[in-house]
């Protein structure tokens, strides 16, 4: 699952409209694609998570 | 008392006697103190370093678990807590081993030295297994399938295997290294561990079947979460301490193959991070946007397995009909 999110969120970070549908409705992506909606809400949430957030989360400087 | 010559000078002989005696047989005791007051540890004097992993994580995951599936958690507490003790006793052993095998240089390894810090792991090792081996003797579940001991020796034998893997890893190029295999060696060393802690916490309190199931499974979600927010922050540290560190210590130098490593080489930087001069990113503001894209990438592969775990968490709370308890949920990451 982990290589299928972030396979996810690479192709989401070069194309804004998968992003935006991503961080929109993330269970709706995973219909439209016929991807598993855990796979769909982690990439939406990883993404949702700004350097200043991870930095927060103490994974970022 | 003898307010006259004092009652030490009267049993001196005896004093020296009980300490030889002590001395011999653990002699190894001082040295254990040592090891299981390392930072992160239960006997730990400072706060963990992290704020989502808390000291003696090893000993209260297995608490928590217990706990909460024991249905008369009075008078299993004896027991819970000797079974959180042995954990923490061998997981502890297994992280020095680590230290070992991969050439980090913790304060207690430069403290106690190679001959004396792999020989305490050793001892340490050995009483946890003897408390599990104890708690079997007086369990009055003990069905051979529920034994502590036969659930530590296959997991611990998988976990090995695993931290195998990941050794025999260093030696293969990062170049075309799948990060599907990646989360595979993840899930066998610390999955596997993390599962083991649960699948021995259940047992000890005799918890159904479909319970015991489904927390060895959040277990596995959990470890591999955690390792991939370690790997995570271990490349961190490394590149943002790049000159300062010990960078010949890192994962990067020693060429682990870890989720966020081997993403990393998939991306536009094309493993730039193989000397400590490309590690430096200030202003280098396209590569630093870059590292920062792949690390989302890799934070995403913990997430879903942080949801994976709660939901199937959602899925044990109604079967036990009670929410897990905060610390539980913490424990286990779930709300993170």
């Amino acid at each position: 699952m982990a290589k299928e999110v972030a396979a996810l969120i690479e192709r989401a970070q070069g194309d804004s409209a998968l992003r935006q549908a991503l961080m929109r409705n993330p269970d709706q992506v995973a219909r439209d694609r016929d991807i598993p909606r855990l796979v769909t809400r982690a990439a939406a949430r990883a993404l949702g998570i700004t350097a200043v957030g991870l930095a927060a989360l103490g994974v970022w400087f | 008392m003898d307010s006259g010559g004092g009652a030490s000078g009267l049993f001196a002989t005896e004093q020296a006697s009980l300490r030889d005696e002590l001395q011999a047989w653990l002699a190894w005791g001082a040295d254990a103190g040592v090891l299981l007051a390392a930072p992160g540890k239960l006997l730990a004097s400072t706060p963990s370093a992290s704020t989502r992993v808390p000291a003696g994580f090893w000993a209260l995951l297995p608490l928590s678990v217990a706990s909460y599936c024991s249905d008369s958690p009075r008078e299993d507490g004896p027991r819970i807590r000797r079974l959180a003790v042995a954990c923490e006793l061998l997981l502890c052993a297994l992280d020095y081993y680590d230290e070992i095998e991969d050439n980090d240089a913790s304060r207690a390894r430069r403290q106690l030295g190679d001959g004396r810090l792999l020989n305490c792991a050793s001892a340490l090792y050995q009483e946890g297994l003897l408390a599990l081996a104890e708690l079997d003797d007086t369990s009055r579940l003990s069905t051979p399938s529920a034994r502590l001991s036969s659930i530590a020796s296959e997991e611990l034998r998988r976990a090995m295997s695993g931290q195998h893997l990941d050794l025999l890893a260093e030696q293969r190029p990062l170049d075309g290294f799948d990060s599907a295999e990646c989360i595979a060696i993840a899930q066998a060393k610390s999955g596997t561990l993390c599962r083991m802690a649960c699948r021995l916490a259940t047992a000890l309190v005799g918890a159904p079947g479909e319970v015991t199931a489904l927390l060895a499974e959040i277990g596995t979600h959990t470890g591999i979460a955690s390792q991939i927010e370690n790997d995570i922050h271990d490349l961190e540290q490394t590149v943002t301490a790049a000159g300062t560190a010990p960078l010949e210590k890192s994962d990067l130098a020693r060429s682990k193959k870890t989720f966020p490593l081997v993403l990393l080489a998939r991306s536009a930087l094309q493993t730039p991070v193989s000397s400590a001069d490309t590690l430096v990113y200030e202003g280098q503001e396209q590569k630093l946007a870059v590292y920062r894209n792949v690390m989302q990438q890799a934070l995403g592969g913990a997430i879903v397995h942080r949801l994976a775990a709660g939901s199937l968490a959602e899925r044990l709370e109604q079967l036990r009909g009670a929410a897990a308890p905060r610390k539980l949920r913490a424990i286990l990451g779930l709300d993170a």
